[in-house]
């Protein structure tokens, strides 16, 4: 299950998303329209956030092994969409940031594919808002 | 080069790095400006285009 399609369960759990992308802000647009995406991409071109939040680089194997072909990424091409763009060897990162500016999670995909589920980042979420500042107020 | 494990990896209780990104209509985006309103997931992806 795809962000995307559990989004509000990441409203109700008092989040938002943000995803980082390679492309440029008109190719991030129309991806995130093609797609109707309810939260906002970020471009980084210069792929300066993905050295600032330390998020590797693979290698041949762990982008184009099997999980390469994953069924999103595989409807993707079938559609026709495009191509990568950037760079193929990188490899994906999630992380949730509290309203303190500290990491309160981090994954790093060891593949393509290897990415948390929507509940493991609900539940960072929701564990969040019950110690959040002013949330006690029942 | 930046493929080996260990190497400041960020970590639950380390400060997020702050940058300013492009958001998608091309005005400029501080990851702190969300995350102040609203504890932010922030995925990075690969960009199919």
């Amino acid at each position: 299950m795809r962000v995307r399609d559990e989004y509000d369960k990441f409203t109700a759990a008092g989040g938002q998303v943000a995803a980082v992308t390679m492309g440029k802000p008109e190719q991030s647009r129309k991806f995130r329209e093609f797609y109707r995406l309810p939260f906002v991409l970020l471009s980084d071109p210069q792929q300066a956030a993905y050295r600032a939040y330390h998020v590797p680089r693979g290698n041949l194997l762990s982008v184009a092994g099997p999980s390469m072909w994953a069924a999103g990424a595989q409807s993707l091409l079938k559609r026709g969409v495009g191509q990568i763009i950037g760079d193929p060897y990188q490899l994906p990162g999630s992380f949730v940031i509290d309203r303190t500016g500290k990491v309160a999670y981090a994954h790093y995909g060891r593949t393509s594919a290897d990415v948390p589920s929507n509940q493991e980042l609900i539940g960072v979420l929701n564990r969040l808002a019950t110690v959040a500042p002013g949330s006690n107020k029942s | 080069m930046t493929t080996a494990a260990g190497d400041s990896r960020l970590s639950p209780g380390d400060a997020a790095p702050d940058l300013t990104l492009l958001g998608d209509e091309g005005g400029p985006v501080r990851l702190s400006d969300l995350w102040q309103q609203r504890p932010l997931v922030l995925l990075f992806v690969r960009h199919f285009g």
